[in-house]
């Protein structure tokens, strides 16, 4: 039996519960919605941590999962939790939502069952250098500098030419293009280092890892973040294609050695044929993809989860 | 530098490791280097270049640490706090401690060097694990733990054998609570670093130490024992990886550890 942790009507969450539905596979949903009427209870004993979800007035074994989806979005941000013109949230209600969130994610990242993905995987994209390093293992990756010196910066800018810069932590994680106006403002990066990247040419390729089975989707756009291009002004094109089985290989290792068998791997293919790998988004947003392309990810996203996915080799979806 | 110890301001037990390492070695082998030296040091150079990477830090004093100098760390650091963001906007300041975090997990994961306690992505100090996760640590371990319940209904899921301890406020008895077996008032100690355990308790239970630091990937470890309700024996009653020592054993215990693998 397959559990979705999350919002049910958020894309990625519904997409799988549907894939689950049509293709009979058992589950069940934690819809942090109406956490209110759910409970959990955890026993620990020598070393083995049991338990049950009492969801829908019925009790639910922990033991009895195969697989979670874990999308849980932070308890702050759910309506219920949050104050509603002059109606501060119900203190208690708050309070009992939290611990039961606690002792899920608690419980997940002890759970013997398949996660995607466990918290403690997760963080490897909060600090994007810290990930690069991994990634280098696999893939090749833009030379980058931090720095708060604004002479590195400068000496950095003419080594390269075209630059970019981004956040070094996954906050405000949006891709820019340094350009001549911007040097002046240099000066200001003394305050906090800023991470700088060589421009890397080519076309960015969104692939999906779940276990071992690869997705990729080619994406054309002008935009320097085609994640933000339609905000930009910026047209959008995507469609399904097939990796070369080394790079899928790759893929596949990538998602092994960081510990997230699902995950989107941001990629860049140059006129060279040689692939860049900027990021892995271990909790990717997989269904903007599926409905551009029709890749049947959340179909594998469930399989996986059930444990019924084969342990084929590296097999694109496309 | 041989020794590099990072800690937060104030913080006894750094000092006393560094104040040991000068009294053994020679004083440029050892330089101690406070959170606010670092985040607020006048040049960071942090490159990457798929072949490795390299960082050039130099301090406010001039001081230059070079990744490539360094012989091993003890991180003693757990958070981030960046002092000259205080004024700006709460969203700003996180910002600016998500960065400075970032940075600093990358530089620490490229040090060629071995650091004590290791590095996580997750937190600076090493991997967070749950009280719930410790107890199954030690469990796995052959320590003799405490039957736990934890559970966000008391009303649902109450045992008449535990103790229950509340969180948070109640509604309607259906209150959200830790349940324990009951303990008794002894206290007992076992401090590991690396083979060493200090401490007053028998050789079975500092054996059963040292498994538990090897499985939670701890070189250091201070494991809190309690007694047992109905007799003497030691129940596990959590772990600090991170523990503030000032006991000159432990001291001498951690500074071995450092020698011997810098």
């Amino acid at each position: 039996m397959i559990l979705f942790c999350g919002i049910a009507s958020e894309p990625p969450v519904a997409f799988a519960i549907e894939a689950a539905a049509r293709r009979g596979l058992d589950h069940l949903v934690f819809n942090q919605r109406h956490a209110e009427f759910y409970d959990i209870v955890l026993d620990h004993k020598s070393g083995h941590v049991t338990g049950y979800l009492w969801i829908q007035e019925k009790e639910w074994p922990l033991d009895n999962f195969s697989g979670i989806y874990n999308r849980l979005m932070e308890i702050t941000s759910l309506p219920e939790n949050r104050q509603r013109g002059r109606v501060l949230p119900d203190v208690a209600r708050v309070a009992k939502s939290a611990f039961l969130h606690e002792v899920l994610s608690d419980w997940m990242e002890l759970a013997e069952c398949r996660v995607v993905n466990r918290a403690i995987s997760t963080s490897s994209n909060v600090s994007k250098p810290y990930q690069a390093q991994v990634i280098s293992q696999f893939f090749l990756t833009p030379p980058t500098l931090i720095t708060n010196e604004p002479d590195e910066a400068h000496d950095f800018i003419r080594t390269h030419k075209r630059v970019i810069y981004k956040s070094i932590s996954s906050v405000r994680s949006i891709v820019r293009e340094l350009s001549a106006a911007d040097e002046p403002n240099l000066r200001k990066i003394r305050a906090l280092p800023t991470q700088f990247q060589a421009f890397i040419s080519g076309t960015n390729v969104r692939v999906h890892v779940v276990g071992q089975k690869v997705f990729a989707t080619e994406i054309t756009s002008p935009a320097v973040d085609y994640r933000y291009a339609t905000r930009d002004g910026f047209d959008v094109e995507m469609q399904a294609v097939e990796l070369p089985p080394d790079i899928q290989e790759k893929c596949v290792q990538l998602s092994e050695q960081l510990q997230l068998p699902f995950c989107g791997i941001d990629l860049k293919r140059t006129e060279q044929e040689a692939y860049y790998c900027f990021e892995v988004n271990p909790s990717p947003a997989y269904s903007y993809y599926q409905q551009y392309t029709g890749q049947p990810i959340s179909d594998a996203l469930v399989d996986y989860l059930a444990g019924t996915m084969e342990l084929e080799h590296a097999s694109s979806g496309g | 530098m041989r020794f590099l110890i990072l800690a937060h301001a104030g913080d006894a037990t750094a000092a006393l490791v560094t104040a040991r390492l000068l009294q053994r070695h020679h004083p440029e082998d050892t330089r101690l280097v406070l959170l606010e030296e670092i985040v607020s040091a006048p040049r960071w150079a942090h490159t990457l270049n798929g072949a490795g990477a390299d960082t050039i830090l130099t301090l406010r004093d001039g001081t230059e640490i070079r990744s490539d100098q360094i012989g091993i760390v003890f991180n003693r650091l757990q958070y981030v706090d960046m002092p000259h963001f205080a004024l700006s906007e709460s969203a700003d300041r996180e910002y600016a401690v998500m960065e400075m975090f970032a940075l600093l997990v990358s530089w620490l994961k490229a040090l060629p060097c071995k650091i004590v306690n290791r590095l996580s992505s997750q937190n600076l100090a090493g991997p967070i694990h749950s009280s719930l996760a410790w107890q199954r640590f030690a469990g796995k371990a052959e320590l003799p733990t405490a039957r736990i319940r934890l559970t966000s209904s008391l009303r649902r899921y109450s045992a008449s054998d535990l103790i229950p301890y509340p969180v948070g406020p109640s509604t309607i008895g259906n209150v959200p609570a830790w349940l324990s077996e009951p303990l008794g008032q002894q206290r007992a100690w076992a401090f590991v670093a690396g083979e060493q355990v200090l401490g007053d308790v028998s050789p079975q239970l500092k054996s059963g130490c040292l498994r538990l630091a090897a499985l939670s990937g701890f070189e250091i470890l201070l494991i809190n024992f309690a007694s047992a309700s109905t007799n003497w024996d030691w129940k596990f009653n959590g772990a600090d990886p991170c523990p503030a020592v000032t006991h000159g054993p432990m001291i001498d215990a951690i500074v071995t550890l450092l020698e011997a693998q810098s």
